[in-house]
């Protein structure tokens, strides 16, 4: 259960992010709690990849700041940044192309360790990968192999194992069970959930696969066009969606079950250019509810409960 | 259980009530043809490589009526993927080796087995009778052809169709899909489309000789859910104005209740389970197919405890366990018997099969 | 499109500027004294001196570059030292020659080497593949002046099938021009060949598994059809690339091969003038070569947006 006592462990304020003319993140601003969380959910173009960066600083923001544990990272010159890198890790997508394949599992895992200077002696920090490696599932003698020798989860497992090598107390998990098979994502899915667990991790989890985010995250919020549609507790957001994007994209998920018939919206055309975005709300030209209102301004993030917000101006709708 | 029609022009669009779809096969469907466009049977599939000889697909067989929906359900390395390029005679030779029976019924009756018929007489058939789309809409489209142009080459190669009247079929089909603009979009390249956008002019290039069977492979797993909403509705809608049979490639079981009447459900090169779709989603009977069921997080499943995920993975298929070869992962293997003996493909009496030596007891 | 053709010509100007300058100033810092040509040995230090000062050697090289460009600019290239020739005559009857067997190298590494790649990437490891790639090998390792003279050893000593060197314009007697043009062009090309072949069938392996190819086989496409309107347009953008990168290499192999075979061409112009200290044609010709290189460029990368749409203008 994430610290109650309702300290921002991570603070993102007035997040920005263009890319030429292309506005990737605008105005995106939330705050995560030690050991909660974070699900972060979006189509392709949402930004939520470029959200995930700029909270690492792996990607420089446009504007806005990001503080993480009571030190702002824009205020940090590199050599400090590196020593906050070693709380902070990153889990990719792609458990083929995130790895070296001329690097033994073993040295991949050591690299950080190596990196931020910790655990001096080399005995002493094979002895860590070893352990990290049963930590991840995987047997210690597996250090000497090559990542082409892994099959894909067993290699979402390495990169895990070398995420946690640092000791963080940040994970960005980026669609990290979404290249995965269903049989060995729900085995990556209860991985990442008992380390979360037993190490208090605190996470920011993107993913496209909302299923995976109602199970992992503890608060979930919506990205449309680089801006927070929705945000809220994950129980109460799936449950009881506020914006009309969410529903859309909730109502969406196809279901196995064939009792659980429901309405069925589909939205009409694709996402539109971040480039040239509709004025006002993002969302209006395919938006059901959409009013002549919704085309004057950006429709604010506000507090729908204390614990609830929404960018949309229709309260009527339920 | 399938929505039957539904109007893709609004924004909101109804699940038809009920707790199942007449099309689903509850009941069986008056109009449905006594006999299949497509009828595989006893499908071996083996490839000769560095590495000798290896049994991909073995033993395959399903059958799917016109205006049908089959789908193919599995993890990688099932062999679902090799099945369905089998049936279009696109896997690669000589490395490749197809037996068994792939009768396809053409309009006039007449049956012809894809696995006995020539590369030559292969293609006529190919992107005429029966057509297949794929995951990937970017990398399936030639970048250096306009979406136009690669719409109506089905219609040059098999109708011998002028430039103009292609040009003016191309943007028919590219309305017909649900594309916008489509005189204007005819002229485009792949690259300035959206991802929902080419996989609607891959539908079109597959529909444009009104073929009467579609292989769709994995087609909207690249794509975003809502967009994957829209391509499913409007596959459905589409299958019902052309009266197609479809054989539906996933790996998504939510996919399945969306779109399949019946499912053939694969593990590691063999048919482990099918059926009418709502009964084997409602009622699995197989572990496996049990097992991927509940190994998806999904709307109802407890938070706080681990998700049932199925341990191990899919074996390597040059070295098969003996006996089932679901037996090492599956929580009612018995010792003795599960890894010994390999189980049959049984039929039920309500139509359906099922490969497990214990589905009576479990 | 015409634009972007403009402003790409106005980008070069400034290539072509100081390539000409480096060219120019390289030459006059030649050791060696161009008087001893024009004068003999027997001169005075006086009469060299004064020959230099009336023909500006004594001035700074800025100064001299500016001069030379602007009477290029008014079309006055000068005349060669030794002959009393303008530059400009000069050109004219070389230019020809070389462009000449530049386009048929070219034109031979399209011809030979484009089909060999595609037959190489079709029987992939057959013996065609084989060949190609012992080829390939081969003929990228050759030496211009070694490959030339085996050439003229064989076809033209020992087999007497073709003449070993000389030259007749084309316009004059096609049929005598293109039987001597024949050695030469392929010692020029024989290397772009081996470089197109390989590169074709690289890239014809690469796009023949590409997904885009599958989709046209699921059409039912005839295998000519897969080839030439599928694959080929797709792997031909590589292609183009060595081309043009080879442009500059093509033109050197020229030089030695103009001379192996005493052909009066741009490289000869500039050896013989080298030779003599008889700087205003090298010059001259130089530039040539530096312009001519510097539109094969251009033109290499206005036919990539005719081939690949994704490349905008």
């Amino acid at each position: 259960m994430p610290d109650s006592s309702g300290t921002a462990f991570l603070a993102v304020d007035a997040l920005r992010k263009s890319f030429g003319p292309v506005r990737a993140v605008e105005n995106v601003a939330f705050t995560l709690r030690r050991g909660e969380v974070m699900g972060l959910v979006g189509e392709s173009g949402s930004g939520k990849t470029t959200v995930g960066r700029l909270v690492l600083r792996l990607v420089e923001p446009t504007s806005g700041r990001v503080v993480f544990d009571g030190t702002d990272l824009g205020a940090l010159s590199g050599r400090q940044m590196r020593r906050v890198r070693k709380r902070m890790q990153i889990v990719f997508q792609d458990p083929f192309s995130s790895l070296n394949p001329y690097q033994r599992v073993g040295e991949a895992i050591e690299e950080p360790l190596i990196v931020h200077g910790l655990r001096g002696e080399r005995a002493q920090r094979q002895e860590r990968v070893r352990e990290l490696l049963s930590l991840v599932g995987l047997r210690p003698a597996h250090a000497g192999r090559y990542p082409h020798e892994f099959s894909g989860g067993q290699r979402q497992r390495i990169a895990i194992a070398r995420a946690l090598a640092s000791e963080p107390d940040f994970i960005v998990a980026d669609e990290a069970v979404s290249a995965l098979d269903v049989s060995i994502q729900a085995q990556i899915i209860n991985l990442l959930r008992e380390l979360q667990q037993s190490f208090q991790l605190t996470m920011l989890f993107i993913s496209h696969d909302l299923g995976v985010v109602r199970y992992l995250a503890d608060r979930t919020m919506v990205l449309y066009l680089g801006r927070i549609v929705e945000m809220g507790p994950t129980e109460e957001l799936f449950a009881a969606p506020r914006h009309p994007y969410t529903r859309a994209l909730l109502s969406a998920i196809p279901d196995p079950d064939p009792d659980r018939r429901r309405e069925r919206i589909i939205l009409k055309g694709d996402v539109p250019s971040p480039i040239d975005p509709p004025s006002g709300c993002a969302f209006r030209e395919r938006c059901p509810f959409a009013l002549a209102a919704c085309a004057v301004e950006v429709p604010a993030l506000r507090a729908v409960t204390p614990t609830h917000s929404k960018a949309c101006i229709r309260d009527d709708l339920h | 259980m399938r929505a039957d029609g539904g109007d893709p022009g609004l924004a909101l669009g109804r699940m038809s009530d009920g707790p199942l779809n007449i099309r689903a096969g509850a009941a069986p469907s008056p109009v449905v043809d006594a006999q299949p466009v497509l009828r595989v049977s006893g499908l071996h599939v083996a490839f000769n490589g560095a590495a000798g000889r290896v049994q991909v697909v073995e033993d395959v067989a399903f059958a799917i009526p016109a205006g049908r929906t089959v789908a193919l359900v599995g993890e990688s390395g099932s062999g679902k993927s090799v099945t369905s390029l089998a049936v279009m005679g696109l896997l690669p030779t000589p490395a490749a080796e197809v037996s068994g029976r792939i009768e396809f019924r053409d309009g006039a009756g007449n049956v012809w087995d894809f696995a006995r018929l020539t590369e030559a007489q292969m293609r006529g058939f190919r992107g005429d009778r029966v057509a297949m789309i794929f995951q990937e809409p970017m990398t399936s489209l030639n970048p250096v052809h306009s979406v136009g142009e690669q719409i109506s080459e089905a219609l040059l190669v098999h109708r011998r169709m002028g430039r103009k009247e292609r040009r003016e079929a191309a943007i028919r089909m590219l309305a017909q899909v649900g594309i916008p603009e489509p005189e204007r979009r005819a002229a485009a390249y792949p690259h300035e489309l959206s991802g929902g956008m080419r996989q609607r002019v891959m539908i079109g290039m597959a529909l444009v000789c009104q073929p009467r069977l579609l292989i769709a492979d994995e087609p909207t797993t690249a794509l975003d859910v809502t967009i994957q909403a829209q391509i499913l509705n409007d596959l459905a809608r589409l299958q019902d104005e052309l009266g197609m049979a479809m054989l539906f490639v996933t790996h998504d079981l939510g996919v399945v209740a969306e779109i399949a009447h019946e499912v053939v459900v694969m593990y590691a090169g063999q048919v482990v389970e099918s059926g009418p779709a709502a009964h084997i989603l409602k009622a699995p009977r197989h572990p496996y197919t049990r097992a991927l069921l509940h190994a998806v997080p999904r709307a109802g499943v407890d938070r706080h405890r681990p998700l049932p995920a199925i341990p191990g993975m899919v074996p390597d298929p040059r070295h098969l366990p003996a006996g089932c070869r679901f037996h090492a992962r599956c929580q009612h293997a018995m010792a003795g018997r599960c890894d010994a003996e390999p189980p049959r493909l049984e039929s039920a009496p309500d139509g359906r099969t099922v490969r497990c030596l214990r589905w009576r007891e479990l | 499109m015409i634009r972007h053709v403009a402003r790409r010509v106005v980008y070069l100007l400034p290539i072509a500027v100081m390539t000409s300058f480096l060219v120019f100033s390289m030459l006059l810092l030649l050791p060696g004294d161009p008087t001893f040509a024009l004068l003999g040995e027997t001169a005075t230090l006086q009469e060299r001196a004064a020959l230099r000062t009336k023909l500006g050697f004594d001035q700074a090289i800025p100064v001299q570059y500016a001069r030379w460009v602007g009477h290029m600019a008014t079309g006055d290239f000068g005349r060669s030292l030794r002959t009393q020739e303008p530059v400009a005559d000069m050109l004219a009857a070389r230019v020809p020659v070389t462009l000449e067997l530049t386009v048929l190298a070219v034109l031979l590494a399209v011809v030979i080497g484009v089909p060999g790649g595609i037959i190489a990437s079709l029987k992939r490891n057959g013996w065609a593949d084989l060949f190609v790639s012992f080829f390939a090998m081969g003929g990228m390792a050759l030496p211009y002046f070694w490959a030339g003279i085996l050439l003229i050893r064989l076809f033209a000593l020992k087999l007497d099938w073709l003449p070993p060197s000389g030259f007749v314009p084309l316009a004059q007697d096609p049929v005598a021009n293109l039987k001597l043009m024949i050695l030469p062009s392929v010692t020029v090309g024989i290397s772009l060949v081996a470089l197109v072949m390989r590169q074709t069938r690289t890239s014809m392996l690469e796009v023949l598994s590409q997904d885009y190819i599958r989709t046209a086989r699921a059409k039912g496409v005839s295998r000519t059809r897969l080839l030439v309107r599928h694959a080929l347009q797709n792997a031909l953008i590589p292609v183009v690339t060595v081309i043009g990168l080879q442009m500059g290499t093509l033109v050197s192999g020229a030089v030695v091969t103009e001379t192996i075979f005493s052909l009066p061409g741009l490289g000869r112009m500039v050896v013989e003038g080298i030779f003599t200290r008889d700087l205003a044609p090298v010059q001259a010709a130089i530039l040539v070569i530096v312009i001519g290189v510097i539109l094969v460029n251009l033109l290499t990368d206005l036919s990539y947006a005719a081939l690949d749409r994704r490349i905008k203008l």
